[in-house]
């Protein structure tokens, strides 16, 4: 998480340190200029040990908030990232049919509509694309896919799923994305699929509870067509796939569709890692904008949309908190007014007695603002540490 | 009062101590406004204390004896009249500055003690110097003298829980000193002590009044206290009732030289308002 509150984290904790040193230096300059002053405010912590509790633990409950929240608005981020990445997998950017993306503007969403609403595009389209590419220098992985969903029954178990995602790829698929790998770690390869072999999705294996070596039946616009399953992968072949999922080979997703030579997904890999490629999608963008002009594709870049939205969702979140947060370091501010308005009576005697002697009520403020301060110091220290031991446990009871 | 009655006063303290006048109060009136109630604790109190004088205020209580003696230190703001301490009207200054004055010209010792707790005895006795701006070596300095003359060496790096009353009052005694005011103001300096301890702080008191010439005003109900002053300053209802020169005997006991100084002056409660 980058922001709170629209405010860069790291200059909000420049702005917080600072005056955390300014407070620090006007402590300690009071205290020297004045050392019985500070052994008041010191001693007097230690005089009323309910009292000070009540402070610390009231100081505390902010800190504590504060950095639970902060912490857990972290965790959020790191979840919805790392959800959207196990979805994308390597693929930084997608382009597609600029109607498909104005009708869905999800490049997993796409229905057997497709075809009525022109959203196929040609070789020629794809090879300018990858010559755009190629010449930018910018990214390390380009596959042209053919994606829709049609219904699928098992015959073997009878069981069925309206929507079946069909992701017709080509032979290097895997080496341009993630490598398919199956539950017990296998690497699955596109290229040693025939026309009627599919690997299936874990998730979609399950559902239609099927398993390696099972058939499954497609009605497509062509008609019903089976399939063997060839292997059940786990992870990999993403292109923004959560749903269940079929992957065959590009020829027969094309004549499943009805529309040979024809894709309608292209998916992009910047150079970089997982995260760090996200850091070129402007400049692949900016590198492909005039590749589909006089197209009819849209370059979309999905991964720096989700981890965008991973990052508002954690700051909205974290943002909420800190602000219950705040109302509870307000209340926690004036249960301390109150209880130093109380130990101010309580030693209105002795404050009477520093004053008969000379001293201003500057002076009386310094000794209840010392022992407030390192009252507060202590709090401050205790606080996050009792925060990062609360999101351990709520970590581990969350699993 | 009149200025020659005035006049006449300070002559008689000029004959009683060679200092100059220290402390004057002119038509000094507090009243203390509880709601229903109007208290008149002072009403025209006419008062000079000349320099080196040890005066006795003494009257039952709710006479307005501690009254006056905060409104003189400068704790407590009169309702109506003047305090000059050194020639300087007190209430004339800004609170800063009055405070300021007082760290430097007054000290203070209470009945109570009323020291620090959370505090050592040293630090209780340098407390006065460095909230006068005195730097923190020469302050313990000063406070290590006080309380090494004062018999309390042994004692200094203890908390006041950790010693007897006569120690505390002395204690109380040398923060008083420590920042060598011309005037220390005592409010029932032995009140807590047994006969022990009382004889022990007076002689404390007398010998500095005597060697150091610093102005002591005691407000104290004791005639064995009073009979060690200078001067007894009798008061009733908030006004002064008698004023006496105290004159030690040879063989011992005492006499009193008294005037009736206010009592005609002062009957009307609302004289010279």
């Amino acid at each position: 998480m980058d922001k709170l509150f629209g405010v860069p984290i790291n200059n909000m904790m420049i702005g917080l340190l600072v005056a955390l040193g300014i407070g620090a230096v006007i402590m300690v300059v009071a205290s020297l200029r004045n050392p019985v002053l500070f052994k008041m405010g010191v001693r007097n912590i230690t005089r009323r040990p309910a009292q000070t509790t009540l402070i610390v633990l009231g100081l505390m409950l902010t800190t504590l908030l504060f950095s639970s929240a902060l912490s857990t608005g972290d965790t959020m981020n790191y979840s919805i990232k790392k959800s959207a990445m196990d979805m994308l997998g390597p693929v930084d950017e997608v382009v597609q049919a600029r109607a498909l993306a104005e009708q869905e503007n999800h490049m997993g969403n796409q229905t057997g509509r497709a075809q009525a609403n022109g959203q196929y595009f040609g070789r020629a389209e794809v090879d300018k694309i990858s010559g755009a590419l190629a010449t930018s220098g910018l990214t390390d992985g380009f596959t042209p896919i053919v994606t829709d969903k049609f219904p699928a029954v098992s015959p073997e178990s009878k069981q069925n799923l309206p929507e079946l995602k069909i992701l017709g790829v080509e032979s290097d698929y895997t080496v341009q994305t993630a490598p398919l790998t199956t539950t017990s770690g296998q690497a699955l390869a596109v290229g040693s699929l025939s026309g009627n072999d599919a690997y299936l999705s874990a998730k979609a294996a399950g559902k239609l509870d099927v398993r390696e070596g099972n058939t499954v039946q497609i009605f497509s616009v062509s008609g019903p067509r089976r399939f063997n399953i060839a292997g059940v992968y786990e992870s990999g072949g993403n292109s923004g796939e959560t749903a269940p999922s079929m992957i065959v080979p590009i020829r027969t997703a094309q004549e499943l569709t009805g529309m040979p030579d024809r894709y309608n997904l292209l998916l992009i890999s910047n150079r970089g890692g997982m995260f760090e490629g996200v850091d070129s999608t402007d400049a692949v963008t900016a590198a492909l904008e005039p590749a589909p002009a006089g197209t009819s594709l849209d370059i979309k870049p999905v991964k720096k949309q989700a981890l965008d939205m991973a990052e508002q969702a954690a700051s909205s979140f974290t943002s909420i908190f800190l602000l219950f947060g705040e109302f509870s370091m307000i209340a926690g501010i004036l249960l301390i007014f109150l209880i130093f308005v109380m130990l101010a009576a309580e030693r209105k005697i002795e404050l009477g007695v520093m004053r008969a002697m000379g001293s201003k009520r500057r002076d009386l403020l310094l000794v209840l603002a010392l022992e407030g301060i390192v009252s507060q110091r202590l709090a401050a220290a205790v606080g996050p540490i009792l925060g990062a031991v609360l999101v351990r446990v709520r970590g581990r009871a969350l699993g | 009062m009149t200025d020659s009655t005035i006049v006449d006063s300070a002559a008689k303290i000029s004959a009683a101590v060679t200092g100059e006048l220290i402390i004057r109060t002119t038509n000094l009136h507090k009243t203390y406004d509880t709601g229903e109630v109007q208290v008149h604790a002072l009403r025209g109190i006419d008062f000079e204390v000349a320099s080196g004088e040890m005066v006795a205020v003494m009257g039952p209580s709710g006479s307005g004896k501690t009254t006056l003696l905060n409104c003189m230190s400068g704790i407590d703001e009169p309702s109506d009249g003047e305090v000059l301490i050194r020639g300087q009207a007190l209430y004339k200054m800004r609170d800063n500055a009055r405070t300021d004055f007082r760290a430097q010209n007054m000290g203070f010792i209470f009945q109570t003690f009323n020291l620090l707790p959370v505090l050592t005895v040293v630090e209780n006795v340098e407390l006065p110097a460095l909230v006068a701006g005195v730097k923190p070596g020469e302050a313990r300095k000063r406070a290590l003298h006080w309380v090494e003359a004062l018999g309390l060496a042994d004692q200094s790096r203890k908390r006041p829980s950790e010693i007897s009353g006569g120690q505390q009052q002395r204690v109380a005694i040398a923060r008083s000193l420590v920042n060598n005011p011309a005037i220390i103001w005592c409010d029932e300096p032995t009140g807590n002590l047994d006969s022990e301890n009382q004889n022990q702080v007076m002689d404390v008191l007398c010998g500095l009044n005597k060697d150091k010439g610093q102005t002591f005003v005691l407000v104290t109900h004791s005639e064995e206290v009073g009979e060690r002053a200078d001067r007894i300053v009798r008061m009733r209802d908030g006004i002064i009732e008698l004023d006496c020169d105290v004159r030690q005997m040879d063989g011992g006991g005492i006499e009193l030289d008294c005037d009736e100084t206010q009592k005609t002056a002062s009957t009307d409660p609302d004289s010279g308002r």
